[in-house]
């Protein structure tokens, strides 16, 4: 019993050191940012970003009666509305289209991966020139169809979908390598007893892909969610929040907080705020895989 | 209530010949099993009669109607799948149902088909649980299940009792049987077990590298193969053979070969270098008959209780005899005299493999 306890304590000591590297990671990297950045939300800041004088809430206060912060978290859940239910239909689409027995498949498995490898700022300028409203080649599409040019990106209608575009064909690759692995474990199997029991393919799609493929579909939900959430490179790059806020998500609105307004304290809840909106979500996920992902 | 015929069917990829062309016509209420080694086609007949699979030609008919190449579902054909291919995400009881909520059955009919089903199948404790949550042998009842409440024209069972544990295999062999006289199905099962298709089949088509070997009943197969696959297929301890040569005497046909000479009567045209096959169970440890012997040299008995299986060597072949545990067995490397009884002896072809005779002990 004693030797039992003892063994059990040593093993815990033993996995523990194994944890300390990415303990102290985290430590250093994560929780010391949160705690200073709860602390800096409750307090005034000086013009160097440090804590002057205690506020308490005053500044959440402040927060929650501004227009301008409500502007911020509409269009961010907009551009969460843009960017996730398109891009995770597209993927699954993909996924769906790739999963299948042909010749040269592969190939077309590893071009959705190259949108992964690509930076942010080189998608972000791909992306500016064929936006561009005379020479770019998204007008020139447009013009071929007799449509109306667009000012892609600056335009205020238009700005946060241009900008949600590049979002989703960045993460699309991604996505369907996701999915097309969910959708591999399915055995072929099901499916044929399915055909067997008479379902058509868009039955066999409703009946067997979505229900099994639902804890996959649900992860790349919510890092879609997540990713969109946080979304700051292309809207840097190439909006910085414009035109007339049309961009500005919280991710930006904290941004340009901190470092225009230098207000730190406001930037530091607003960023609190975002903490616990991602949270509020992963905590769900795990709610739902739990439940869900021992099929088998 | 359903006839299938198969007229000229064959299965072709790149570059191998799965099945070859083959007519087979099976009748209503029978339980047709397609036997052989893996990869003899017997699951690709089996697929092509599902619709999974089209075949490279030839034509399929159900109750005089083609299907050649209808969708599966049309073709009114339930099947069990080796693995079950239960829908993970559903209850036993929506397993049971989905085939008939697909076809717009209504719900109550639907309650009442599944629930007498699963009476039948002993299921009804478990209706409400996930396939995740049952044992193997409840599975495959469930598969069962959910084939059987389709009321289909024809069963096709691709190894269904394979995944099972030895006893419960034996168990639901039994339970099939009586499945079959019950629901007077037609059913067609792919096994690659000998036993399962002499216990269950009424007819077994038994294949081998795409290519039917024999069709006909479990006795026929047994008592009357017609080329020496068959014989060493059907049967446990499977037949043995010896290779010699055979030569009209008098009236009678001598076999010469190592350490063994037997004085046989019966046809035989054919005289040369023959295979001659013996099942285990007709041989006895004896030393009477004068005119004919094999003499062997015993490396392993194998006491079963109920009997005794005696391995030998006979000259540079091995041989087994299945004798009754009431005999006295011999020792490990005794010298031993072993005679086949009265059962036919069956003479092959040593080039073809075909049987060309089948002769008896002479006094």
């Amino acid at each position: 019993m004693i030797a039992q306890t003892k063994n059990a304590f040593g093993d815990s000591k033993q996995a523990l050191l194994f944890l300390l590297p990415s303990l102290l990671l985290f430590a250093v990297f994560t929780f010391y940012p949160l705690f200073a950045s709860i602390k800096l939300s409750l307090y005034n800041t000086d013009l160097m970003g440090q804590a002057s004088t205690f506020a308490g809430f005053q500044h959440y206060v402040d927060m929650f009666s501004s227009p301008q912060f409500f502007q911020s978290l509409l269009v961010t859940l907009l551009f969460t509305l843009y960017t996730v239910i398109p891009g995770i239909l597209l993927a699954l689409f993909l996924a769906c289209t790739v999963n299948r027995q042909l010749k040269g498949i592969a190939i077309f498995r590893t071009i959705f991966a190259f949108p992964l490898s690509i930076a942010v700022a080189g998608a972000s300028m791909i992306f500016m020139m064929m936006f561009n409203p005379s020479s770019g080649i998204c007008n020139y599409f447009l013009q071929l169809f007799h449509l109306q040019a667009v000012f892609w990106l600056s335009d205020p209608k238009w700005a946060l979908i241009s900008i949600a575009i590049i979002n989703i064909w960045r993460s699309v690759g991604f996505n369907t390598i996701v999915l097309l692995s969910g959708l591999q474990t399915i055995p072929e199997q099901i499916y044929e007893s399915a055909r067997i029991d008479g379902a058509v393919s868009w039955r066999q799609f409703i009946d067997i892909t979505l229900p099994l493929l639902s804890p996959t579909l649900f992860f790349v939900f919510i890092v879609s969610v997540i990713n969109s959430l946080q979304t700051f490179g292309e809207i840097n790059i190439l909006t910085q929040g414009g035109p007339v806020d049309a961009t500005n998500v919280i991710v930006y609105s904290i941004y340009r907080e901190a470092f225009f307004n230098t207000n730190f304290s406001y930037a530091s809840a607003e960023s609190i705020i975002l903490f616990f909106m991602i949270l509020l979500l992963t905590l769900l996920e795990f709610r739902f895989l739990e439940k869900r992902v021992f099929y088998k | 209530m359903s006839t299938i015929e198969f007229k000229q069917i064959s299965k072709v990829y790149a570059d191998h010949t799965a099945v070859a062309p083959f007519d087979l016509t099976i009748a209503d209420g029978e339980f047709l099993v397609l036997v052989g080694p893996s990869g003899c086609g017997k699951t690709t007949t089996l697929r092509m009669l599902s619709g999974l699979e089209m075949p490279s030609s030839g034509q399929i008919f159900i109750d005089g109607k083609e299907i050649t190449h209808v969708e599966p579902k049309d073709r009114d054909i339930a099947m069990v799948f080796q693995n079950y291919a239960l829908y993970p995400h559903m209850t036993v009881y929506e397993n049971m149902a989905y085939a008939l909520k697909l076809r717009k059955v209504d719900k109550k009919t639907i309650q009442t088909t599944v629930n007498k089903t699963a009476a039948m199948l002993d299921l009804q404790k478990l209706l409400d649980r996930y396939p995740r949550q049952l044992s193997g042998g409840q599975q495959q009842r469930v598969a069962l299940g959910r084939a059987i409440v389709r009321k289909p024209k024809v069963f096709l069972m691709d190894e269904p009792l394979s995944n099972l544990d030895a006893k419960l295999r034996v168990q639901t062999r039994t339970e099939l049987i009586q499945l079959h006289n019950r629901l007077n199905a037609t059913i067609v099962y792919v096994t690659h077990d000998q036993i399962e298709a002499m216990t269950m089949g009424t007819r077994i088509v038994l294949m081998k590298d795409g290519i039917i070997q024999q069709i006909g009943t479990p006795m026929e197969l047994y008592r009357k193969p017609t080329n020496r696959f068959v014989a060493g297929f059907i049967g446990m301890p499977p037949m043995q053979f010896l290779s010699g040569s055979i030569k009209k005497e008098a009236d009678f046909i001598i076999f010469q070969g190592e350490n063994c000479r037997l004085k046989l009567r019966g046809e035989c045209q054919s005289s040369g270098d023959v295979y001659l096959g013996i099942r285990p169970e007709n041989l006895k440890l004896s030393s009477k008959n004068q005119s004919s012997i094999i003499k062997g040299t015993v490396t392993v008995i194998e006491n079963i209780g109920s009997e005794v299986i005696v391995h030998l060597t006979v000259g540079h072949e091995q041989l087994v005899a299945k004798i009754p545990a009431a005999t006295e067995p011999p020792l490990q490397g005794d010298s031993v005299t072993v005679l086949p009884d009265e059962a036919p002896i069956h003479i092959f072809d040593k080039a073809t493999e075909k049987t060309i005779a089948r002769l008896y002990i002479a006094p």
